[in-house]
């Protein structure tokens, strides 16, 4: 093995490598969607309390 | 503000991705090499950087210290940079030329180009999508801000 007659084979590390790149990217993601579904909650009932206000 | 947020999960990315890519070069997960701490080190100022910003409640304050520790921070990413090229460390020196006698020094083959700069290309487009929808959440954090001072003060 002190000569490596071929390349070592990194297709699997590769695998995991871009699962990890897409995985961090789809949670980043995942929060966005979260924090957006959040604040148009937040919107609609802050709407909600300001149209009960006035009526 | 937006930007940093999606550069957190750019570097935290950069660093996982780069730790696996190690482990069949280096045979190992992680070391302690200038690179990947600088690296890690300036993902852990910004990440402080974020809990500051949401840890003061004035706004004034806020992008005040948010300011000042920004410009210090910031700091870190020249450092991050320039850390394998000032320091003896065995992280490749992919663009431009490091010092000759380095471990990691070698020069991009034609093929090598290509891909970096193909994902060069789609990480600034993701970079660009992201950055879209996050401005997109900051307008409607805006928006809900405005109506709760609406309520607050009615």
């Amino acid at each position: 093995m002190l000569f490596q007659e071929v390349p070592a084979s990194t297709f699997n590390y590769m695998l995991l490598g871009f699962c990890a790149i897409l995985g961090i990217m789809g949670l980043f993601l995942i929060s966005l969607v979260v924090r957006f579904r959040n604040l148009c909650r937040d919107l609609e009932q802050l709407e909600g309390n300001d149209v009960n206000e006035r009526t | 503000m937006n930007g940093l947020e999606i550069g957190l999960v750019f570097t935290f990315a950069n660093i996982v991705s780069g730790s696996i890519w190690a482990r069949p070069i280096w045979n190992t997960w992680w070391t302690w090499d200038p690179r990947l701490v600088t690296a890690s080190i300036m993902e852990l100022i910004y990440i402080a950087y974020l809990l500051l910003r949401q840890g003061v409640e004035d706004p004034a304050r806020r992008a005040r210290f948010g300011a000042v520790y920004g410009i210090v921070g910031f700091i870190s990413v020249p450092i991050t940079f320039l850390s394998i090229r000032i320091f003896r460390t065995i992280h490749p020196v992919v663009i431009g030329s490091g010092e000759p006698s380095a471990t990691g020094s070698f020069n991009m083959v034609p093929e090598m180009r290509v891909a970096f700069f193909f994902s060069l290309f789609t990480f600034t487009l993701i970079y660009v999508t992201l950055l879209w929808h996050r401005l997109r959440l900051q307008r409607l954090a805006e928006r809900v801000e405005q109506a709760k001072r609406k309520v607050l003060s009615a």
